[in-house]
């Protein structure tokens, strides 16, 4: 037989999951994340070419995001006996952006730094600019709309 | 308060030799933690190589990022024809 609960009487709430771990993961995560942050993410390990040495050098771009979120309903009087409950849930993404810089060439006598050019980087931006530029042009040569006149 | 949330520092790397040349690597990170949730960004990027000749001679060489600066460039040529576009209305109306 079921137990029926009286008002007034002392509900029962299961105990919510214990959120310090959750927490925990995160934290650990993130400052892995952020120790990332050293120069070897940028520069490569260095190649031998002959006498020369090559160190090629990017730009490193990361983005990361965690979220959390967790609780818990009391059981009520009018409810049913399972009514009460918790849950907690949790959600991150991130990503990465690499683009090559420069390669650093380093010989026996000099040092030189060679830039790695994003040609279709600069060719998308030149289009997007020329399609602005084409727009601005556009409605500058269009007629202003004549005053409202008052009536 | 605003140095946890953003920090900009300058970073060297391990000493590279080629003979007698030794070289160090230079970087800047640029970390950014979001306040209210747990993110952040680190935008990585390399700036210079100090160069130290035998004869102790040093020397920076700067790492340019050719594609940033066209694109930049590019950029505001944009914001620069919207500008000219804002004062020939104001002018023409």
């Amino acid at each position: 037989m079921a137990d029926i609960l009286t008002p007034g009487s002392k509900s029962q709430v299961s105990k919510p999951p214990d959120p310090t771990s959750a927490v925990n993961t995160v934290q650990t995560t993130l400052d892995k994340f952020l120790s990332a942050a050293n120069v070897e993410a940028v520069y490569g390990a260095p190649v031998s070419q002959g006498e020369n040495l090559v160190i090629p050098a990017a730009e490193v771009l990361s983005a990361v995001g965690f979220g959390l979120g967790m609780g818990g309903g009391s059981q009520s009087s009018t409810e049913a006996e399972n009514a009460g409950g918790s849950g907690g849930g949790g959600g991150g993404g991130g990503r990465v952006l690499a683009r090559p810089v420069a390669a650093i060439i380093m010989s026996p006598t000099s040092v030189r730094v060679e830039p790695i050019v994003d040609v279709t980087k600069i060719a998308l931006a030149v289009f997007t600019t020329l399609g602005f530029m084409t727009a601005i042009l556009t409605r500058m040569n269009k007629p202003g709309r004549p005053p409202k006149l008052d009536t | 308060m605003l140095t946890s949330l953003l920090r900009i520092e300058t970073l060297t790397g391990k000493s590279v030799k080629v003979k007698d040349t030794e070289l160090r690597v230079r970087s800047q990170v640029v970390q950014l933690r979001f306040p209210f949730i747990s993110g952040g960004l680190i935008w990585n990027r390399p700036v210079a190589v100090l160069v130290r000749t035998p004869d102790g001679q040093e020397q920076i060489v700067p790492i340019p990022d050719v594609t940033r600066t066209v694109v930049l460039l590019l950029m505001g040529l944009c914001f620069a024809s919207t500008f000219m576009l804002m004062l020939y209305r104001r002018k023409t109306i």
